[in-house]
């Protein structure tokens, strides 16, 4: 129980594979100038990642330390291809914006690293968690990301999300009405973004910590007292 | 040693079989899809979203609207642009009246020429509605020129460029219209 529990933290906030370990960098700062083109990367990511982690981990018992790196770009390679060809069947459109960076999924240190580090010593079960939750941590700082800049960059928020959820989904798109910041959109708004957003999680990690210093601390006095 | 080898082959065979499943499943969706996305494309440079394309000859596509022709689009392309070809669509109704012109592939300078660009600039909107006629043969050119179409400043020789590519267009047209509208792919 205490495993799910590390995993699900791990992945979401305290080992964030975008904000912590700052891998995949590349896709995450090209596409994260909307929240649609955010949400349709980080889902195949999520879903490309989860899938990878539960078959090598089915498989770690049959590879050796020569051929475990192969069979893992392999698999990871053809998860991606296959999300990349379904991606074009069903949301062609959302594909002409992202498609590039779909295929460049292969290259995310942050699917690698999990597979190696993690999905290659672990059971079944954990692997596949420890995928999703660490697809799950990319996707909520893509999304974040995107909607930041989305706001600063065209005063809209979820717009084109109808290239996900189909027509009805035009509906959703909120008018700010404030000024689009251009730089907000090209890519040095995104490091910009991006630079604030660690910040504000360490911030966040390092006052939630004295935090607990200071219960400790606080708790231990009268310990200290008696003695 | 034997071993690592025909496992690695398995799952390399069964990871291509996957793929080419998966894309032999998808081929035909993402053919209609890309055809769709095209006439979508090109419906916009019309100003006709509701409209039908059918493909004829050489690039050119009918439009109709509720099964009568209403006008066709067609490529033209200039070079002489202030660097490279310059490459667009053209949307002309049966009157010879402009629907829509749009720049798809230019290398003209950002930030001066590129404003032919409906991405960076609506001038190419002054189009819409004109015609052989309308100008005078004598407007079809840029204001410096004494023609009525507005110039970027500092860049003359691109906006120069593409009306006299449009003027062209419509010309070939007026020419090839009987022709262009009977033929089928």
């Amino acid at each position: 129980m205490s495993q799910i529990r590390q995993i699900t933290r791990d992945g979401l906030w305290q080992n964030n594979p975008a904000l912590v370990q700052l891998l995949g960098l590349c896709p995450l700062l090209a596409v994260s100038n909307t929240v649609a083109n955010s949400l349709g990367l980080g889902l195949v990511t999520l879903v490309v990642l989860t899938l990878s982690n539960l078959l090598i981990s089915s498989l770690r018992g049959q590879l050796n330390n020569a051929t475990r790196l192969p069979a893992q770009i392999l698999i990871i390679a053809t998860f991606v291809t296959c999300a990349d060809i379904l991606l074009q069947s069903y949301w062609y459109e959302l594909h002409q914006r992202i498609g590039l960076f779909v295929a460049l999924i292969v290259t995310n240190c942050t699917l690698l690293a999990r597979a190696e580090s993690f999905a290659s010593r672990h059971p079944i079960r954990l692997a596949t968690l420890d995928g999703f939750m660490m697809g799950l941590g990319f996707l909520l700082v893509l999304i974040l990301l995107g909607g930041v800049r989305e706001v600063l960059g065209q005063g809209t928020l979820l717009a084109d999300m109808h290239l996900l959820f189909g027509d009805s989904a035009r509906a959703w798109k909120i008018s700010l009405g404030t000024p689009g910041i251009l730089l907000a959109v090209l890519p040095p708004g995104a490091f910009i973004t991006f630079g604030c957003l660690i910040a504000a999680r360490n911030w966040l990690a390092q006052r939630y910590e004295t935090g607990l210093a200071d219960a400790a601390k606080a708790s231990n006095k009268p310990l200290i007292h008696r003695e | 040693m034997k071993r690592l080898v025909l496992q690695l082959t398995l799952l390399a065979g069964a990871c291509g079989l996957l793929t080419s499943l998966v894309q032999y499943s998808g081929a035909e969706r993402i053919k209609l899809n890309q055809l769709a996305y095209r006439n979508q494309q090109l419906l916009q440079v019309a100003g006709l979203p509701s409209a039908d394309l059918t493909e004829s000859q050489d690039s050119r596509f009918l439009i109709n609207v509720a099964q009568e022709p209403a006008g066709i689009i067609f490529p033209i392309s200039t070079d002489r642009g202030y660097n490279g070809t310059i490459k667009l669509w053209l949307a002309v109704n049966l009157q010879g009246e402009i629907l829509g012109v749009r720049v798809y592939a230019h290398s003209e300078t950002p930030g001066l020429g590129d404003k032919i660009d409906l991405q960076v600039a609506d001038w190419i909107l002054d189009f819409n509605g004109k015609s052989l006629i309308n100008p005078a043969i004598t407007g079809w050119a840029v204001k410096r020129d004494g023609g009525s179409f507005d110039q970027f400043s500092g860049a003359t020789i691109t906006p120069r460029a593409v009306v006299s590519a449009v003027h062209a267009g419509l010309t070939q047209f007026h020419q090839h219209q009987q022709q262009w509208l009977q033929e089928t792919p």
